[in-house]
């Protein structure tokens, strides 16, 4: 990432201290991951600052929660992830009614209704093709968002990615390749676009 | 020698090698390293400059609010204790007025007049003699006290028998 390397270990001492040192080196290194994350997942950058806002306030209230030996970087972004869908929930519940469906076994689930009404950030995505791009994952379901964009736009290993959402490896592997799928569908025209028709 | 060896090594190596299957790209390899490439050139939304200022804010606010949650939590167990401690202590007085009268009602019947005072009266005898309240009904009248009597002793005056009498 072309940084300059943090020693966790001693900042989260810091932390723990509640030094308010170690608080800022800590926003300074992960901030702006954390607001792009979030602008990823929620598709508004006011929203997406909000989100990263509050994972740090978190970080600061729940550190004593924190397992030494653990990562600081997998952990933040479990609290931004967590933060984000709960923002996400919130503002299907003010726009739509939940709609419910029946499962062939008789269970009643709740529909994962992709975000169609988005609008882009034009202050982030500035140009036609990220707009569209960030469009398109709007439109995927929230499990495969985001374990596309923690894996393709953040960087994430697998196993980090595992941690994150609380979830086996082999199903990160498989919503990112699900995730790829819906994504390249969705983005067709633009590849077509870009590229020439493809077989 | 050493050289012969060597490649023929060299050889039963590259051999085993190429009869290794052979990894293939999957089908959609092009379309993926596309979407990936795609993906990595979004631009990176970046935090305000005044971000750290803004939580720090953000802190320090939430700090005060749950101070100010906990003293408001606070007074309300405080206000139960000083409830507690208000009617115990109302209890406690009304108990003690409400003894300090029965004690008086018991020792005054109802309507009866408090006793009279113990009267000291001067007596000639010199000596002072407490005297029961008076009766109502004397059973024979005494003699009221002459003039020279009440001359020579004023009320309350103490007449020692044989001593001289300080006018003289």
């Amino acid at each position: 990432m072309g940084r300059s390397t943090i020693d966790e270990q001693a900042l989260v001492e810091l932390l723990l201290e509640r030094k308010e040192e170690g608080f800022r080196q800590l926003m300074r290194y992960y901030k702006d991951d954390l607001v792009n994350f979030a602008y990823r997942i929620v598709g508004s950058y006011d929203d997406a600052v909000d989100v990263a806002q509050e994972t740090f306030i978190r970080v600061y209230r729940f550190i004593e929660t924190f397992q030494r030996g653990a990562r600081l970087r997998t952990w933040l972004f479990a609290i931004a992830r967590n933060v984000a869908l709960t923002m996400l929930d919130e503002r299907r519940r003010h726009r739509t009614h939940p709609l419910v469906e029946t499962d062939e076994e008789g269970e009643e689930k709740e529909r994962d209704i992709p975000d169609v009404t988005y609008v882009p950030d034009r202050a982030v995505d500035s140009t036609i093709i990220a707009q569209r791009i960030q469009e398109a994952l709007m439109k995927l379901p929230a499990v495969f968002r985001e374990a596309v964009i923690l894996r393709d736009i953040e960087g994430l290993t697998y196993e980090e990615i595992a941690e994150v959402c609380a979830v086996e490896l082999g199903t990160v592997k498989s919503r990112i390749n699900r995730g790829r799928t819906m994504l390249q569908e969705l983005l067709r025209d633009l590849f077509e676009e870009l590229y020439g028709k493809q077989q | 020698m050493m050289n012969e060896t060597n490649e023929n090594h060299g050889s039963r190596l590259t051999e085993l090698f190429q009869s290794l299957p052979r990894a293939n790209a999957p089908d959609d390899f092009e379309q993926v390293t596309q979407l990936r490439v795609l993906l990595d050139q979004l631009p990176r939304a970046q935090a305000p400059e005044s971000f750290e200022d803004d939580v720090l804010m953000r802190l320090r606010e939430d700090e005060s609010s749950r101070r100010r949650l906990r003293l408001r939590r606070l007074p309300r167990s405080m206000r139960w204790l000083a409830a507690g401690v208000g009617a115990a202590i109302v209890g406690g007085v009304a108990y003690y007025l409400a003894t300090r009268t029965d004690s008086r009602k018991s020792s005054t019947p109802a309507g009866s007049t408090p006793p009279p005072a113990e009267i000291t009266i001067p007596l000639d005898s010199g000596s002072e003699e407490r005297l029961a309240p008076p009766q109502t009904v004397p059973t024979t009248p005494q003699r009221p006290p002459t003039a020279v009597e009440q001359q020579s002793t004023p009320p309350g005056k103490r007449i020692t028998p044989g001593a001289p009498d300080e006018n003289d």
